[in-house]
């Protein structure tokens, strides 16, 4: 990874000739960067005024002066009826006076841009300032000749405007970069101010930074917890959801472990600091944020191809410009042209067009909770065509019951809710926990020799019993009683799920389950498919069952499957459909989630280091699930017209300045403005939900007043 | 120089308008307690808002007179532009009084506020941060601007701004400097006059463009000179 600019943390481009070691000064990617920074710096050292922005205010006013003489001069409205000897002697006089106030300009702010540009050169990142400034210079002495020899023309007014947008333009970037950047470490936010440390039985409030770990600090009711702990005193109920997905308040007591940034609800908590606030679970949160921020999407790496090869090219353009309106229309001619093509050549729009759009995303949605891995896995999201399901852990509410046991007659009921406890024991699938807590704990005794097959159950192989689909048992020789053959037919046609145990040849018993439909479910796929995505579920049950769901959702549902027949399922509609997004819980359906174009994962607040998918989702809100793919859209849809707008920008003010017609004060208008559309383009992501629903929880992030 | 007059005085009934969208402004100036300083402080400020004012004057009027040289092949190419600025004038006016169905939409940018913060510390920053304050966006300016465009002359587009820039310190400065605003419904009242002046204004520029195009033989572009034997 290249390093970072010090103020807006965007890559710097490489280096060319700059040796790593050499690297150790501050680095800025842009002027605007180290002008932003050095604002900013002044602003923390000391409360008053900015030297470096009095700096630019002075410039402004000359500036203003200077356009006045020169529209003064431009008009002859203010001399030009005076008949007689005043009117060249005014003239003569209004040329000095824009030569005097065009002079502190070049010194305010050439000064600044030249040292930056210098900066950069000795770092082997020449950048379009080296052009600028012998433009600039150029026009500026060229008019101070036509000055003293009063003879020619002058153009100061070029010179002063070119400065002054420039360092507006270039500081207006910058500021949209830190924004931007600021977006992406948005779940710091969560993080109070300050946190109410106790020493010696006194509590004061200190700035979070001088929180240490081993620090003991009282939160609050209301408050935020400023870095993971441990409870030593008090109880409370924390809300937690944020970070864990856990959406019921944690009841918390001495002894129990909290998580920096999560909402100390209805009682005072007394904790010990475990770790620094920027460290820990949100720490490592953000971590993980920003470093998805810094991957390069397919977007960005064509910018950055044509951002490469742009500087010669406008070096190129610019002297022949020069040359070939010098030898056409004289010198001031060459100058003007030259500088046009120089001012009106915005790299920064390729630059900043698509990381600044991809960190205001990316960040908007860690702070709804979605984690984003890479810029590439939402680029890929925008291109979702068709969004599969897993239904076991996806679908379906916390762990579904059991609500019925069929026995055979001729069997002892303790003697099978017995093998079955043991069994299921054995098992973490939801619907093997549903069997064991059913069955009553005090019959457990551990055993070995189990074995979990995958899709199908659980085996002790040293007893010869099994606990699992109906199909395996039959699969595997069990013979079916009668009565329970009657009874699996019954559940099967009403869709419910069935779970069997056997042993010596012979199936003994069945377990109906029932589960519940996540509530939020339908609306996230009806808002699936206004957004004209395919919904599809894939479950491991019966086809019966399968079929009972999907009449109750509206939705495709494709039962009896096993973990290789997702796979396949996968594949095959990535070539009928298009690039598919796969959701799960990122355990049972890991392969699945990682042959899928785009894998999300539900639940991984707890562990968010998982790599099992590209997106996850903190908690298990599906109407999340098309949010994200909406921002995902809209993001890729800004990238693009970032794209479109920075390329036509610039041919096309390419090609007019080098037609010699473009005045370099309009070209500097214009590349402020270019600046500011793909900067406020992209910003303007990070407000508003995309999906117009109303259980979307964009309220979450709204830190406790 | 009856437009000046015109301004000052449009400044001054103004003054209602901008306590209200650049009163939070000078108040953030501060030095509590000394007035004088305080004074002075604002004093300079205004300056600093009076001279972008100027500039924007200026450089209305000079678009006025290069509009105003196209329109050289018209007898009434002066009265063109009175027409223009009229109508802008009432088009504000009537805006400011909430009388149109549409609101303008203000948008201060992003860089002005953070400039204006960065300058307002220290009397050396003051002035600028008054320049700034300056170009904000804000109907009354534009309105006026519309009159300075009009007059197709530099300087006296530059002095229609800046009267009308002189007369809105009173209000500002005084108000910045702590001395007590009016009651609110007072305020009210004169911020419905001051709109009212405006479309006045605008009334009788449209009035002496009307003037112009009878007094002087109008050749209509489309079927030529006309009358006039």
């Amino acid at each position: 990874m290249t390093r970072g600019c010090d103020f807006c943390g965007l890559a710097l481009p490489p280096s060319y000739w700059g040796r790593p070691g050499e690297d150790a000064g501050p680095a800025y990617c842009c002027f605007g960067c180290r002008f932003a920074h050095a604002v900013a710096q002044e602003r923390s050292d000391r409360a008053g005024p900015s030297l470096v922005l009095a700096r630019l205010g002075l410039a402004i006013f000359f500036a203003m002066n200077v356009m006045a003489f020169t529209m003064t001069l431009w008009s002859g409205d203010v001399y030009g009826s005076e008949p007689g000897a005043a009117a060249p002697l005014l003239h003569g006089i209004f040329r000095w006076l824009c030569m005097l106030f065009a002079l502190p300009v070049l010194i305010l702010l050439a000064g600044p841009l030249a040292a930056n540009a210098f900066d950069a050169l000795r770092q082997g990142r020449p950048n379009i300032d080296l052009l600028l400034l012998p433009g600039v210079l150029a026009s500026y002495l060229w008019s101070v000749v036509s000055v003293v020899r009063d003879d020619g023309p002058i153009f100061f007014e070029v010179g002063v405007v070119v400065l002054v947008f420039v360092t507006l333009g270039r500081w207006l970037e910058a500021t949209g970069k830190a924004k931007a950047s600021a977006a992406l470490d948005g779940l710091r936010k969560l993080l109070p101010e300050t946190a109410h440390v106790v020493r010696d039985g006194a509590e004061s409030a200190v700035p979070l930074a001088e929180v240490r770990p081993g620090d003991r600090l009282r939160v609050r009711a209301g408050e935020r917890i400023p870095c993971d702990g441990r409870v030593v005193a008090a109880w409370a109920a924390v809300d937690e959801q944020l970070l864990t997905g856990e959406s019921a308040p944690q009841a918390k007591q001495p002894g129990d472990a909290v998580i920096g940034g999560t909402l100390a609800l209805d009682g005072d908590l007394v904790i010990d600091a475990t770790a620094a606030p920027d460290g820990g679970h949100l720490g490592r949160l953000i971590a993980l944020v920003r470093a998805a921020g810094l991957t390069q999407g397919r977007y960005q790496k064509l910018a950055d191809r044509v951002a490469g090869r742009f500087l010669p090219l406008v070096a190129l353009l610019a002297i022949a410009a020069t040359a070939y309106h010098g030898w056409r229309g004289g010198v001031p001619a060459g100058l003007t042209a030259g500088l046009s093509v120089v001012v009106i050549a915005c790299p920064c729009a390729l630059g900043v067009a698509t990381p600044l759009a991809a960190w205001v995303a990316v960040g908007r949605l860690a702070r709804l909770g979605v984690l984003v891995r890479t810029s590439a896995a939402l680029e890929r999201l925008a291109d979702v065509r068709a969004v599969m399901f897993d239904k076991t852990g996806t679908l379906t509410v916390g762990e579904s019951a059991v609500t019925e046991l069929i026995i055979d007659p001729a069997q002892d009921r303790d003697e099978v809710l017995n093998a079955a406890s043991v069994l299921a024991g054995a098992s973490g699938h939801p619907m093997a926990r549903a069997v064991a807590r059913f069955c009553p704990a005090q019959c457990v005794t551990a055993v070995v020799g189990m074995k979990t097959v995958p899709g199908r159950g659980v085996i002790d192989e040293s007893a010869g019993r099994m606990l699992g689909s109906p199909a395996w048992l039959t699969a595997s020789g069990m013979h079916w009683p009668s009565g329970l053959t009657n009874a699996l037919h019954r559940a099967e046609q009403t869709g419910q799920s069935v779970t069997a145990i056997a042993w010596g040849g012979t199936v003994r018993g069945l377990f109906v389950l029932s589960e519940r439909l996540r509530p939020g479910l339908s609306d996230a796929l009806t808002r699936l498919n206004e957004m004209k995505l395919s919904a599809v579920v894939l479950t491991g049950d019966t086809v019966y069952r399968a079929r009972a769901i999907g009449s109750e959702l509206g939705v495709e549902v494709r039962g009896g499957l096993l973990p290789e027949d997702k796979v396949r399922l996968l594949d095959e509609y990535r070539a009928r459909i298009g690039a598919v997004a796969m959701v799960g819980d990122g355990l049972t359906d890991a392969p699945a989630l990682a042959q899928a174009d785009v894998g999300i994962a539900l639940g991984c607040g707890a562990d968010v280091a998982r790599e099992s998918a590209a997106v996850c989702l903190l908690g298990d809100e599906l109407a999340l699930v098309p949010e994200t793919i909406a921002i995902a859209r809209q993001t890729v849809k800004v990238m693009r017209r970032n794209l479109v707008w920075a390329f036509g920008y610039n041919v096309v003010g390419l090609a007019w300045a080098c037609s010699g017609t473009l005045s370099p004060v309009v070209a500097a208008v214009a590349m402020v403005v270019s600046s500011a559309f793909v900067i406020a383009g992209s910003l303007r992501l990070a407000g508003g939900s995309l999906v117009a629903a109303s259980s979307a929880p964009a309220e979450v992030v709204s830190p406790a007043a | 120089m009856n437009e000046c007059l015109l301004a000052l005085f449009g400044g001054l009934a103004g003054s209602a308008h901008c306590v209200g969208m650049c009163g939070g402004l000078v108040v953030s100036l501060g030095v509590r307690g000394q007035e004088m300083a305080a004074l002075r402080r604002q004093l300079i400020y205004a300056a600093g808002r009076v001279f972008t004012y100027s500039f924007a004057g200026l450089a209305a009027g000079y678009a006025g007179l290069r509009f105003g040289s196209e329109l050289d092949t018209w007898p009434a190419g002066r009265a063109v532009l009175q027409l223009v600025g009229g109508l802008a004038l009432i088009v504000v006016g009537l805006e400011l009084l909430g009388l149109l169905p549409w609101r303008a939409k203000g948008d201060a940018g992003c860089l002005g506020p953070a400039l204006f913060e960065g300058l307002r510390g220290s009397a050396r920053g003051v002035f600028f941060a008054g320049m700034i304050n300056g170009l904000l966006p804000c109907g009354l300016v534009y309105a006026w601007l519309a009159v300075a465009f009009s007059t197709a002359s530099l300087l006296r587009g530059a002095a229609v701004m800046a009267c009308f820039g002189v007369g809105t310190i009173p209000a500002l400065a005084a108000l910045g400097a702590g001395a007590r605003w009016l009651p609110c419904s007072a305020r009210h009242t004169l911020a419905r006059v001051g709109g009212w002046i405006v479309v006045g204004s605008g009334v009788a520029l449209v009035a002496t463009a009307a003037y112009g195009f009878v007094v002087t033989p109008v050749d209509c572009p489309l079927c030529g000179p006309h009358g006039v034997g």
